[in-house]
């Protein structure tokens, strides 16, 4: 079989980006709805990641707090930047991990659905299923695009 | 140029497309023993469909079983015992429980800690508080299954993440009702190995035969029944020394129970040997670990490989451990299951038959065994698990002439039942003659 340049490339392209960075983490979690998931938020939000801290706190775990710069707010009344943590990160050359909880990256686009936390504070809704990872305009989760998503999501918290 | 292209692409996708596994922060690699740090379980599950303590043991060591059993890799989990314990915590203490609690729509989690890349804790935690599970006799549609369950969880305790084949272990999603993850994907073998290399070329495992995490003994004596089986994965015959001991509770040496100098293991070969421990009545209290250990003839001090599980004697006498001739095993009971073995370098018998390696190996669901007879005779093929147990006649006493012969194995036993995920040895005798391969079949 024959390949022409452009097909080889763009073979080349999407097999790397369906094998090679779509790293998605989603350990022993029982796969839940999209309703299921804004039933369980207070806010969601798009936008970018920003800055990153780790802590020890007072429950003996490291939690990281993560910046995102707002984008469009689906749900909820947010600032233009809005801090959420969760736990897992790095404190020194010491790293808990966590198999269910996502990993956030300075610099990418996220989708992240948060939930009030109980110290006054957001935290991801429901570990890894919080997160979508934005690339080339759609969601590496679900493979759709920002505006099919967000519009789907948009028509869920109409009708509730 | 297209051509070249097209191969050139191929080159470097086909790594990926092959296997997807991924690997997460750190490893066990550093520890001098294989993995090093003990396992506790805490059986607190409140589910009725848990069944006892040791249900719930067995189906969590299970899951451990199955990298440790069917990775072929170099490490083993060691089981500490039960405990009470039930924190995430950084505590010096790598735990397994049941928490009432339920935490979103997570069914089970491992913490790990990783200290300059080397993993240093890991905890395992089940939302019993969310879900019903299972470890008594598979999960019904509304359960989850802790064999299942622990599988994947222990997958993330030796550091691998998610692979994106829907039958791998390390697949991310899981239903109730679910069990196929008890047994490994290929890619959850590749993954394992390219973290912990492969197992050496000569390997040796010890179980207990009940497939039981531990033994506990009171001080009134007991005894259990084992198999060590040993493995050598290389193209040359080799002899070894084996031998089985025990260190105290105190931490001393004690043994050899059992030493055979010079037991010869043929290419590629498994030898499998069963008996029986006396615990004799008054031992001292405390934590034993039994070993096998797989050594060299000429340097008895260097072994090839070691395995070993605890067991433990309760009570409250201080206990001595008597003449070590209670401990001793009879050597008559080690001897390997196929003593007819009389192989040539390659494992074959030369001038009378050749038996090939089966292809493809690993396979899944059936494979190819191939022989050739250069004189007419009387053949059987069978395949064994490593226990020795015999699964299916392929081939029954059938006389046969000269020539090349090929017989497809669908991993199903003499009742036409699918056997589970592991190591098969097949063997082929053929008048007096007999040679045997292994095998595995993989999910």
């Amino acid at each position: 079989m024959m390949l022409s340049w452009k097909k080889a490339i763009i073979l080349l392209l999407g097999t790397i980006i369906l094998f090679g960075t779509a790293t998605v983490s989603y350990s022993a979690m029982y796969p839940v709805s999209d309703r299921w998931m804004v039933a369980h938020s207070d806010v969601i939000v798009t936008g970018k990641i920003i800055s990153i801290t780790s802590n020890y706190e007072s429950d003996g775990l490291i939690w990281s707090y993560a910046t995102i710069r707002v984008a469009d707010r689906v749900m909820g009344i947010t600032p233009d930047e809005v801090i959420f943590k969760y736990q897992g990160g790095t404190v020194g050359e010491v790293t808990m991990g966590v198999s269910i909880s996502p990993k956030f990256e300075i610099g990418e686009e996220v989708l992240v659905f948060l939930k009030n936390a109980d110290d006054g504070m957001l935290e991801i809704t429901n570990w890894n299923l919080s997160k979508y990872t934005l690339v080339n305009g759609s969601f590496l989760e679900n493979g759709k695009t920002y505006r099919e998503y967000i519009d789907e999501l948009t028509e869920i918290i109409k009708a509730r | 140029m297209m051509r070249k292209l097209s191969i050139i692409i191929a080159i470097v996708l086909l790594p990926t497309l092959v296997f997807a596994y991924v690997i997460g922060d750190g490893d066990w690699t550093y520890k001098t023993d294989p993995m090093g740090e003990n396992i506790y379980f805490n059986p607190n599950c409140a589910d009725g469909g848990c069944g006892s303590d040791e249900d719930q043991i067995n189906a969590l060591w299970q899951g451990a079983k199955a990298w440790q059993d069917w990775g072929l890799a170099e490490f083993e989990f060691p089981y500490g015992g039960t405990t009470t314990r039930n924190s995430v915590l950084y505590d010096n203490w790598n735990i397994v429980f049941f928490s009432p609690t339920s935490n979103g729509s997570a069914i089970a989690a491992t913490y790990y800690w990783v200290s300059s890349g080397n993993m240093t804790e890991c905890d395992m935690i089940f939302y019993d508080g969310a879900w019903n599970f299972n470890a008594y006799m598979g999960p019904s549609y509304n359960e989850f299954d802790v064999w299942d369950i622990a599988a994947h969880e222990f997958g993330h305790y030796l550091q691998l993440d998610h692979s994106p084949y829907y039958y791998a272990t390390m697949y991310a999603y899981s239903n109730e009702g679910e069990t196929y993850k008890r047994d490994l994907y290929s890619d959850d073998i590749a993954g394992i190995q390219a973290i912990y290399g492969m197992q050496d070329p000569f390997s040796v495992i010890l179980e207990t035969n009940d497939d039981s995490y531990a033994r506990v003994f009171t001080q009134s004596g007991g005894s259990f029944s084992f198999t060590v089986t040993a493995y050598n994965n290389t193209s040359t015959g080799r002899y070894f020394r084996a031998t089985i001991d025990l260190i105290l509770p105190d931490g001393s040496e004690y043994g050899p129970l059992m030493n055979v100098n010079s037991v010869y293991i043929g290419p590629n070969a498994t030898l499998t040997y069963n008996s029986t421990q006396n615990i004799p009545g008054g031992a001292p209290v405390g934590e034993y670990k039994y070993r096998a250990r797989m050594r060299h003839t000429s340097s008895p001090y260097d072994d090839y490989d070691v395995s070993y599980f605890m067991f433990w004697v309760n009570g409250t006498a201080k206990g001595n451990m008597g003449d070590i001739s209670y401990w001793k095993l009879p050597e008559g009971n080690f001897v390997p299951v196929y003593e007819s073995q009389t192989p040539g370098s390659d494992g074959n018998v030369p001038g009378v038959f050749e038996l090939k390696q089966n292809v493809p190996n690993p396979f899944n669901p059936t494979t190819n065994i191939s022989f050739n007879l250069y004189e007419d005779a009387s053949v059987t093929l069978e395949v064994y698990n490593i226990r020795g147990q015999k699964i299916k006649t392929l081939i029954d006493n059938r006389y046969s002439e000269i020539g090349p012969y090929r017989v497809v194995w669908d991993a199903t036993d003499n009742n036409g039942a699918p056997v589970s995920a592991g190591v098969y040895l097949y063997k082929l005798d053929v008048g007096n003659k007999t040679a045997v391969k292994k095998m595995i079949l993989i999910k």
